[in-house]
């Protein structure tokens, strides 16, 4: 396709620019091949050679069409900058501005470089190199293949393909950042303080754990018949339920601020990339805590091996996301209290936005505040009975994260989720007007928030 | 026809092997090689069903094609970067005129084009061409000219013309390249699982990643366009001497069983020199497990 033009014929070149035209006149999907019913297998007759050229043909036609590119009224030129290894823009303009990239005091944006590769794969952006020397002007375009070898290693090519899965989907994906955390800045900080009390707390539940063991140990032996005197069905459970050790999942805010462990490069499983879902409102200075939080896995290298039971604990201490078990996903007046940007309250950076005196009529009309807030009467919410509540508690867990898994181009995410069997009282039939155990995490969150 | 493998080395690593011309891509696809387009199609942006180049192609088919003299490789070695800068710096100026010809070439034929199709609409319209001479049209051709310039359409080309320099400076040499093939195979996979790619290859099989279906391939009958996958296959196992764990064997056949495939087990049977045995093929054995749902 990138022959160079004179080596072409022209009534060739003009068919393709045709065949532009009809792809952008026509909704783009109906020139898409359809995928159809297959086969068992090759059984040597005409009609399944011609299904097999008809497939084939619709898809080399549609690889044929696809030229990337823009016209030159709404072309945007990024340059890519070989000692940053990301890409400026100088003259930023698209929807893309809304969630990707960083711009600088000069108003030019900053796109990292699997932005940059995503947007000029697309035809948002023109690929340029970027060139020091100023005395010679025209600009080195870059191609594709260009781009591909610009990739540092295995990973960051994976990482590509991961992010821009996600983003042909419609999500809006960043880098996952320290500087956005549920958590106050004292807390992530590495204060050798709170690293030591946090340390001290571990190793404090673990005794808990142990204790409760060692009492059942000596409670549950052959004497406790003797001791014991169970008087309804309840209690004989209860005191089984004593005997199993079960590991303690954090369930509330206060229990997430005592597990919690910013993650460092040295694990070997991180979460790469923060997760939104699409939101026309996005703020790119000010975002709200992501939705999802991916980690990336690559299955065949062998220098990547799959995440062991410890690296997974980590990956959970670390995890830092609209947690749907300590509030809804509405309620925004609890998330802007509990989301810190750069170390400060984001309900406090909105604040200041809106009282600078250069932004009033803007934060004003983008303030979708008060629909939310009558989402957060409780009444209003969709109750389901806490009997299918309780069988969803398992099944979806509480902290979870995406395990993105690339297999030699293709990707499949596996969600791993903490699920809770231990403090799931099956047998036990809440008496009427005593729902202890769906409310009981709630009411534990909102006094933090208050 | 020989197809062009990019193999762009990174920090001691090679990355995965990718393909960027549909016309190497057909001829590949006639090979029963189909490897798995990665990039995003610019007609439709918003999906992930249909892909576009590159096609990136596990390492074992990157050397099956290689082996089998389909195939020659366009290796950079890491970081790209770095020789792309240094490149830059002797013949920066030549680049940039020849990226400038090409544009200027591009943008020729479109405005030809352009003023054909609008000549064509006039005539359909009944409309007259206003000469050239006319006068009082001329301020209005030159806004429509500028609307034309406007609407010049300008690729962002797939296949690179700065690469193919620098590959040629670093050398062809046949042992380098059957050590950045080591490498490759080394670091996403092994030879014994080449062997077995390479046994159902020749048998004919069209041979994908398996993950999906808790596999290292899955093998089709014909082209993947066309046909259901019949094989799930396992990492190589020398089930003689490795133990071959039950609920393994029982969750691969439960489900190869329940998407109406096989499950199947293979390894090469004699422990040989790697490089000896890529040239033959009959030292692999397979068996294949299906759950029979008895009773």
């Amino acid at each position: 396709m990138s022959l160079p033009a004179n080596d072409l014929e022209e009534d060739e070149v003009m068919q393709d620019w045709s065949s532009i035209a009809k792809l952008a006149n026509d909704s783009p999907l109906a020139a898409l091949p359809r995928r159809g019913e297959k086969d068992y297998e090759p059984d040597g007759t005409d009609l399944q050679e011609l299904l097999l050229y008809r497939a084939r043909d619709a898809m080399y036609s549609t690889l044929e069409q696809g030229v990337r590119g823009a016209v030159v009224k709404s072309r945007v030129v990024a340059y890519y900058d070989p000692q940053s290894h990301s890409a400026v823009v100088p003259k930023p303009r698209g929807n893309f501005l809304q969630t990707m990239g960083e711009s600088d005091a000069q108003g030019a944006l900053w796109l990292e470089f699997f932005e940059f590769m995503y947007l000029a794969e697309r035809g948002t952006v023109t690929p340029c190199w970027k060139r020091h020397d100023d005395n010679n002007d025209g600009d080195i375009p870059l191609s594709i293949e260009d781009m591909y070898a610009l990739f540092k290693d295995q990973q960051e090519m994976d990482n590509f393909a991961i992010y821009s899965q996600l983003k042909r989907l419609g999500f809006i994906v960043q880098l996952a950042s320290p500087a956005l955390s549920l958590y106050p800045p004292g807390l992530a900080a590495s204060s050798p303080v709170r690293t030591a009390s946090n340390a001290l707390h571990r190793v404090l539940s673990t005794v808990s754990h142990y204790r409760m063991t060692l009492f059942n140990g000596f409670m549950y032996n052959q004497w406790s018949w003797y001791v014991r005197r169970y008087t309804s069905s309840p209690q004989i459970y209860e005191s089984l339920n004593k005997l199993i050790q079960c590991a303690a999942v954090p369930h509330t805010a206060h229990q997430l601020y005592n597990d919690y462990s910013p993650q460092d490069s040295s694990q070997s499983l991180n979460i790469t990339f923060n997760v939104w879902k699409p939101n026309p409102a996005f703020k790119k200075k000010l975002p709200e805590l992501p939705d999802f939080q991916v980690a990336t896995y690559n299955k065949n290298s062998t220098q990547q091996s799959f995440p062991t039971y410890k690296e997974l604990q980590a990956v959970f201490r670390s995890l830092d996301y609209k947690f749907s078990f300590l509030a809804r996903d509405s309620d925004t007046e609890f998330w802007d209290n509990n989301t810190y940007i750069d170390g400060e309250l984001r309900s406090a950076k909105l604040e200041a936005l809106q009282s600078n005196p250069r932004n009033k009529g803007k934060a004003k009309a983008s303030k979708p505040a008060p629909p939310a807030k009558k989402m957060k009467g409780k009444k209003k919410q969709r109750t389901v009975s806490p009997q299918v509540e309780q069988m969803r508690r398992p099944k979806n867990g509480y902290r979870s994260f995406l395990l993105a898994v690339m297999d030699n181009g293709i990707i499949s995410f596996a969600k791993i989720s903490e699920a809770d069997f231990g403090s799931e009282d099956v047998w036990y039939k809440p008496a009427p007007g005593q729902k202890n155990n769906t409310a009981k995490p709630q009411r534990q969150t909102s006094k933090i928030a208050a | 026809m020989s197809v062009c493998i990019t193999l762009v080395g990174g920090a001691g690593t090679i990355l995965a092997p990718l393909v960027f011309d549909v016309e190497a891509i057909k001829k590949l696809r006639t090979l029963g090689i189909c490897g798995i387009l990665t990039g995003t199609l610019p007609s439709a942006t918003q999906q992930n069903v249909f892909l576009s180049v590159p096609l990136r192609l596990m390492p074992e088919e990157a050397m099956w094609l290689y082996i089998n003299g389909h195939a020659h490789f366009k290796a950079l070695p890491g970081p790209t970067a770095t020789a792309v800068e240094r490149l830059l710096e002797e013949e920066s100026e030549e680049i940039c005129k020849a990226a400038e010809e090409r544009l200027q070439q591009s943008f020729k034929l479109q405005r030809e084009y352009k003023l054909e199709q609008h000549r064509k609409k006039l005539e359909q319209l009944g409309i007259n061409q206003p000469s050239k001479e006319d006068h009082p049209d001329s301020a209005r051709q030159s806004k429509e000219t500028k609307l034309m310039e406007a609407s010049l359409f300008i690729e962002t080309p797939t296949m690179s013309t700065i690469l193919t320099k620098i590959n040629d400076k670093f050398g062809d040499e046949q042992a380098k390249i059957d050590r950045l093939l080591c490498i490759l195979v080394a670091q996403f996979s092994n030879w014994d699982n080449y062997l077995l790619f390479q046994a159902l290859k020749n048998e004919g099989y069209v041979l994908s990643p398996g993950a999906r279906f808790g596999g290292k391939y899955i093998a089709y009958p014909g082209d993947p366009l066309r046909f259901h996958s019949h094989l799930v296959i396992r990492d190589a196992l020398h089930y003689k001497n490795e133990p071959l764990d039950f609920l393994e064997l029982a969750a691969g056949a439960r489900l190869g069983t329940t998407v109406k495939k096989l499950w199947v087990i293979g390894a090469p049977t004699r422990e040989s020199d790697a490089h000896d045995s890529a040239k033959t093929q009959d030292n692999v054995s397979f068996y294949s497990v299906e759950w029979a749902g008895f009773g």
